[in-house]
């Protein structure tokens, strides 16, 4: 079947590719034995794991003395990278439930390897809150389970709390609607292979048939799913942000920290979607389906995002200087010139 | 056919009946155990083991092993058999001691929990101190469980038997032609009698007598003017002027304790509409603890002083000055001399000058001012300092001469103290025979070849006489804990003293006892017997008896003195040594505690740091000298010595000169000694026979570096300091360093924001006008916290309406800073010592520590001291954002931490705007499983604390927090428990003394009151009504029950001219 070319637009995969050469395209690099590159990459990307993991061991045997925090700063890399993780997550979500419901159809090119992203960044988000506890052995105090102390709950007006509650959701329904998206793909990489790879795939597939009612049926999931994941684009990055804003600290205690805070998730985020894309279109050859088209859309999502964390910087500052505020004048006025003003 | 044989059988052998085979056949089917064999053989060795039997074995060897090594260690908890009577088992009991280190005098109760001394408190029976305590008092208890304690006598570094060294050093007096006795000043009058008896059984002998700080000067003048060696009673209560030249009266001088408590009498605000209080002046180049709470400071070089004084004199007896002196201090003393005038009869000069030529003059100044009698009297002097270096200078003249050949050292460490001296260390190596009877491992002990180790103040029977008249006792508290000798009991058993009882328990208990049965005991007293009298006295701790001392008049040579005062230095830059509040001049460095607590002024711990003057370059930035900033290393070269120290910026430093404490860097000694800070104990100069605290021939190099572990606790931090600007307009330099600009960028901000809400201050004569704005303030605060969905008032009735509502008060114009609280906090609370690293990473967990800022003039700003704790906010922003409730709010208004349930996010520190929340890094007290991970601490990787001797001073009261938790102050809530326990007991209701905090009874100058807000007759109620009362950062809604009051000050701006 030869493919029809819009006269309008261009077409969201080019090269005039049929069905089949999708399929084999795609499935090629899951289908072939991993190339040299791929092994070098690989354990590179270990060696820093086992790097990280020695880092942890190190933290939990010894202290979280050994990263130089103090009295008046006690908290530092380990939750600004549990909230640039949480952030980096967002794009995922928005590209695989936002833009499904807004029909737009160029996500499909992204959309599975951003969710990957996205599961994988809010794992990574969820670990740094944990090896940033001083007694990461009693980390289950944190959930409220039933308990032999009495009535013992967690404290339901921490925000940290409101964390865990939105981390957790927000990794149990990424994970669902990942896997989702997956079944016909695995579908389709079962009905290439043979013997225990059929059988496998097969099962992660549910039996997928490609039937119309499976299809039918697909569809109304993702539906669902997106309707119910579209409102975590917004909440969990705002429940990040009420860490700080419901503080008391100058310079956190902001209601502009909310919309900003998800600005620049989705800014960050679909940065991050980019970065690997790149990579992946050039190293795996999906130039045909990762189109410029593709970038030039997040682009466009990123060009957004980011003059709305613009604007957000310059209503802080404005802010601090307008409320009359001495305190939060400091704090920005530091935060722009003070000792660490290189930072920026 | 063949032979027929009965039954049947399976083998040839079995046939035939072979012995061996059917032996091996039976026991195939039942072997011997293996047990049996080797008892049947003669050995093992030759035990042969089948295959079942090392089965058996090694199953055995391997659970009998497995079995062994899950043995948890058995600590075993002993009851009593027989309960002592004086012993209950959990509950404190508490005797009256002393705490007596040289002429530092102390009158204590004891706090022993199942027989361990854990805790001093002062004794409000003493009219000296009126149960103040100070810092250096609070820590003695845990030298008692120092490891680094001498334990046990030894001669040449060898062990020996008591008796070996009795008659080895009993042999070496006899043989001896010249003893010497060197020791501190001995306070105890039955210790002088020890001491006599020693010289009686050896007339060789003679006493050199010493002070670690030489106040020598003073007993001279005295000597000379009145006939009397003594340092007078100074009643700092009852002056109007103080003017002090360079005695740092209540942080080291003589009787701190004492002087603080009287001299605050005179500083309190009590009436705001007819406020009053007294003007202090201090003349003086560094910022001292005084200096810091004086109204206004005279700036003089140390080379100066004797000048000044001399002027100050010369301008009282109406003549005109014409000494040799800065032209700002000249005008300046001339306004204070006028003001001085007109207060006779209640003024107070007081000098901390070794020069007694300068303290005649000051004798003079006061006798002219007509103090004598009124505030300086001589009935109660102070008997605390009785040394005097030229008998040190003397000492070595004498070895020098061949006249000595014993030295004994009775405590002290002078081969440290008077490093300077010339020829001490020589001379004493010099001498055949050195004893010693020492505590801690320092120089004198390892010169000496005999050390007789002795008991802790706590170990101890005996007496003091810090004052004419008034005595008090010491008792032991716990048996001695080493192989150790009270250093009296030494002297005697050498004299061999027929008075005392080597059979008796406790001989030197005897002794005392009957020296005061024969010295003390007034048959007329109304006690029925000595015994009676002596319990009495043992339970009050204190004793007084009068004197009767006829005022002598001033009779000293004053032409002379004014004749001999020294001319000041030309020098570009001068150095004054000071003594160090915390550790004295080296004599409390052993001491962790002591080491941990941030000196008042310069805010640095572990380590003595060069104070430099700063000054504002009238733009945008604080300038230090040879621009030298917090932390560098500079090269300080004094007498052509070089010494490498971290230098602070220090405002109130005099431009030309720059401070050093004393007693630092010792090379000898305990854990916490050894190489923390600088020694320039060698580095004093003599004039004539007298030791001065300064030198002139310094110089000071710029920036080498910076220190590594530089452990400051807080920065210059001000609140508004005024400099001239280029223009020379005065302007607010704090702010002028913040407004954007240029200079500001590469380095950061240095100023403070001056309109923070902390605290407040106002002169006294315009006090009606403050308060009002005060109370405008807090009005307008109090607007904006009601814009609320929650409003207070409700909560608080519906809260805590029942019941108490526990708060504390802090006046700050009765707070000096000395930082007594701060020790007492970590000595109740068994807060872990961090250590000097995790200091210099802001890691340290004092939970109450004492901010210090400073407003005014740039040049010789003033000082206010604010002890900073939990504040208990009824509206705490820490409890809310605890996600594990770790952290809640009592119904009785105390903010509480559950260790327990503290997962160790550290978001209640990070949200609680007083900075009072302190996380546990890392494992400070090894309470945990962890193991002892301090990083490297002085070479070693132990924390402190982390044996079993040291964790005897452990308040059984207190968890040890774990690593991971966050503590902070618990407002003492187990002496609240113990204080409604004691109510309960008693069928009454609680009232506010039931509850003191171990901050409030450690005060000198009682700046704390702690009590129930709902107790309308209660001391808080009463202390919480002041109009000069304020909350700190009260804009934030917090509801913070700690109040401080408004700083009020005297200054006096005629004498800035």
């Amino acid at each position: 079947m030869s493919a029809t070319v819009s006269p309008i637009r261009e077409p969201l995969v080019q090269g005039g590719k049929s069905y089949h050469d999708i399929t084999v395209d795609l499935t090629r690099s899951t289908e072939q034995a991993p190339k040299t590159t791929w092994w070098v990459a690989f354990l590179i990307s270990v060696s820093l794991l086992l790097f990280m993991v020695f880092c942890i061991v190190w933290t939990i045997w010894h202290g979280i003395g050994t990263w130089n925090l103090n009295r008046t700063i006690g908290w530092g890399w380990d939750i600004t990278n549990f909230v640039w993780w949480v952030g980096i997550g967002h794009a995922g979500t928005l590209i695989s439930a936002i833009l499904l419901l807004f029909r737009q159809k160029w996500r499909t090119g992204v959309n599975r390897a951003a969710e990957a992203m996205t599961i994988f960044a809010v794992m990574c988000a969820g670990l740094f809150p944990l090896i940033h506890m001083g007694r990461i052995w009693m980390a289950m105090f944190i959930f409220p389970y039933p308990n032999t102390r009495g009535t013992l709950w967690p404290n339901f007006n921490s925000p940290l709390l409101w964390d865990v509650f939105a981390i957790s959701t927000y990794f149990t329904v990424s994970v669902l609607f990942w896997y989702a998206g997956l079944v016909p793909d695995f579908a389709t990489v079962r009905d290439r292979a043979t013997g225990i790879r059929k059988r496998i795939y097969n099962f992660l597939c549910f039996g997928w048939t490609g039937r119309a009612k499976h299809w039918q049926r697909w569809e109304a999931l993702s539906l669902v799913l997106a309707g119910i994941a579209t409102p975590l684009v917004l909440s969990v990055h705002t429940i990040v942000s009420f860490d700080f804003a419901t503080s008391v600290i100058p310079g956190w205690h902001t209601t502009i920290f909310p919309p900003y805070f998800v600005a620049g998730a989705i800014f960050s985020g679909f940065a991050m979607v980019l970065t690997l894309m790149l990579i992946t279109r050039k190293v795996l050859g999906l130039e045909n389906y990762i189109t410029m088209g593709h970038i030039e859309s997040m682009n466009k999502v990123i060009l957004a995002t980011g003059t709305i964390v613009g604007v957000a910087y310059l209503t802080e500052l404005f802010i601090a200087w307008y409320s009359g505020y001495v305190y939060e004048q400091f704090a920005f006025f530091n935060r722009a010139l003070g000792p660490y003003y290189w930072s920026w | 056919m063949g032979t027929k044989v009965e039954g049947i059988w399976i083998g040839e052998k079995d046939l035939t009946a072979d012995e061996a085979f059917i032996a091996s056949a039976q026991e195939e089917m039942n072997p011997p155990s293996i047990v049996d064999t080797i008892a049947d053989s003669d050995g093992v060795e030759d035990v042969a083991a089948n295959r079942r039997d090392f089965l058996k074995i090694m199953g055995f060897s391997i659970s009998a092993a497995t079995v062994a090594s899950c043995n948890i260690p058995v600590k075993r908890a002993m009851p009593y058999v027989v309960k002592p009577d004086a012993i209950v088992p959990g509950v404190a009991t508490y005797y009256a001691s002393s705490f007596v280190d040289g002429g530092d005098y102390c009158p204590i109760l004891v706090k022993t929990r199942d027989g361990r001394p854990i805790k001093v408190e002062g004794n409000v029976l003493s009219d000296i101190t009126k149960g103040g305590t100070s810092a250096r008092t609070q820590g003695m208890v845990l030298g008692l469980y120092d490891v680094n304690r001498l334990k046990r006598p030894t001669i040449d570094d060898e062990q020996v038997e008591w008796s070996a060294l009795d008659a080895q050093a009993k042999q070496i007096f006899q043989n001896s032609k010249g003893i010497r006795i060197v020791t501190r000043t001995i306070l105890s009058p039955t210790a002088k009698k020890a001491v006599g008896e020693f010289v009686a059984k050896y007339p060789q002998t003679q006493i050199t007598t010493y002070d670690p700080v030489s106040s020598a000067a003073i007993l001279t003048a005295n000597e000379t003017d009145f006939g009397d060696r003594v340092i007078p009673d100074y009643h700092f209560d009852k002056a109007e002027i103080i003017v002090g030249f360079d005695a740092d009266f209540l942080g080291t001088w003589i009787s701190p304790i004492e002087y603080s408590n009287r001299y605050i009498k005179g500083r309190k605000i009590k009436d705001i509409k007819h406020a009053k209080m007294s003007k202090h002046v201090q003349v003086e180049a560094q910022m001292s603890l005084t200096g810091s709470n004086a109204d206004n400071r005279i700036l003089v070089r140390p080379s100066e002083q004797p000048a000044a004084v001399a002027y100050l004199y010369q301008v009282l007896t109406g003549g005109a000055g014409n000494t040799p002196l800065n032209e700002k201090a000249q005008n300046a003393i001339d306004a204070l001399a006028r003001q001085l005038l007109s207060a006779k009869g209640k003024s107070l000069v007081v000098s901390g000058s070794n020069d007694a030529n300068v303290q005649t003059l000051v004798n003079a100044i006061n006798s002219e001012l007509g103090n004598y009698g009124k505030t300086i009297t001589f009935d109660h002097a102070s008997l605390q300092r009785q040394g005097d270096e030229r008998e040190l200078v003397k000492l070595v003249a004498d070895i020098n001469a061949g006249a000595v050949d014993t030295v004994v050292f009775h405590g002290g460490d002078p081969l440290f103290e008077y490093a300077s001296l010339p020829g001490l260390a020589e001379a004493i190596s010099s001498v055949t025979n050195c004893i010693s009877l020492g505590y801690f491992a320092n120089r004198t002990n390892a010169a000496s070849s005999i050390v007789a180790p002795v008991h802790h103040n706590l170990e101890c029977w005996g007496d003091a006489e810090p004052k004419r008249g008034m005595i008090s006792l010491m008792q032991p508290t716990i048996a001695p804990l080493f192989d150790t000798r009270q250093a009296e009991h030494s002297l005697l058993v050498w004299a061999e003293s027929p008075t005392l009882d080597t059979e008796a328990e406790q001989p030197y208990f005897e002794y005392l006892k009957t020296t005061w049965e024969e010295e003390r005991f007034d048959s007329n007293s109304g006690f029925l017997s000595f015994q009676r009298f002596f319990d009495k006295t043992l339970q009050d701790g204190v004793y007084k008896y009068s004197v009767d001392k006829p005022e002598s008049a001033f009779s000293g040579n004053v032409g002379q003195a004014l004749g001999r005062i020294s001319a000041p230095s030309e020098s570009d830059l001068e150095i004054q040594f000071t003594e160090s509040i915390a550790v004295g001049n080296g004599q409390f460095a052993d001491n962790p505690w002591l080491q941990e607590m941030p000196d008042p002024v310069t805010r640095c711990a572990w380590g003595n740091y060069l104070a430099v003057p700063v000054d504002f370059d009238g733009v945008k930035r604080f300038k230090a000298l040879n621009g030298l900033e917090d932390g560098d290393l500079a090269d300080l070269t004094i007498n052509g010595t070089t010494y490498r120290v971290p230098v602070i910026q220090q405002f109130g430093q005099m431009p030309g000169t720059v401070a050093l404490h004393m007693g630092y860097g010792r090379d000898m000694g305990s854990m916490a000694a050894q190489g923390i800070g600088v020694n320039v104990n060698d580095a004093m100069t003599m004039s004539g026979d007298r030791l001065h605290y300064f030198a002139t021939d310094v110089s000071l190099s710029r920036s080498k570096g910076k220190e590594k572990e530089f452990s400051c606790v807080q920065y210059f931090d001000t609140m508004g300091v005024t400099a001239p600007e280029k223009t020379g307009d005065i302007i607010n330099a704090d702010e002028a360093t913040l407004a954007p600009g240029y200079g500001n960028i590469a380095k950061g901000y240095q100023g403070s924001l001056t309109k923070r809400s902390i605290i407040r201050h106002a002169h006294v004569d315009e006090l009606e006008q403050k308060v009002d704005d005060l109370i405008h303030e807090r009005e307008h605060h109090e607007g904006l916290n009601q814009e609320t969905l929650y409003p207070y008032s409700r909560y608080v009735e519906e809260k805590y309406s029942q019941g108490h509502h526990w708060g504390m008060h802090v006046d700050l114009n009765s707070c000096t800073g000395c930082g007594a609280c701060t020790v007492a906090c970590m000595a109740e609370n068994n807060i872990p010592v961090v250590g000097k690293k995790q200091i210099s990473r802001h890691q340290e967990m004092a939970w109450l520590r004492i901010d210090r800022y400073y407003y005014g003039d740039i040049e010789s700003p003033n000082v206010v001291y604010q002890p900073m704790m939990c504040q208990h906010c009824d509206n705490a922003p820490c409890e809310n954002v605890c996600p594990v409730n770790a952290t809640n709010h009592s119904s009785e208004g105390l903010n509480q931490m559950t260790y327990n349930r503290c997962i160790g996010t550290r978001y209640c520190a990070n949200n609680c705007p007083y900075k009072v929340r302190r996380f546990n890094w890392l494992d400070y007290t090894t309470a945990d499983i962890f193991p002892a991970n301090q990083v490297k601490v002085n070479g070693e990787e132990v924390p402190f604390g982390a044996d079993n001797l040291t964790r005897m001073v452990l308040n059984p009261d207190v968890t040890v927090r774990s690593r991971g938790v966050i503590e902070k102050c618990s407002f003492c809530v187990q002496r609240i428990q113990q204080g409604k326990l004691a109510a309960k007991t008693e069928g009454r209701r609680l009232v506010d003394a039931d509850v003191r905090t171990a901050c409030q009874t450690a005060c000198p100058t009682g700046a704390i009151t702690f009590g129930d807000q709902n107790d309308k007759d209660g001391e808080l109620h009463k202390a919480f009504t002041s109009p000069l009362n304020m909350i700190v950062l009260e804009e934030t809604n917090t509801r913070s029950s700690v109040q401080y009051t408004m700083k009020v000050n005297n200054r006096d701006v005629s004498l800035e001219a």
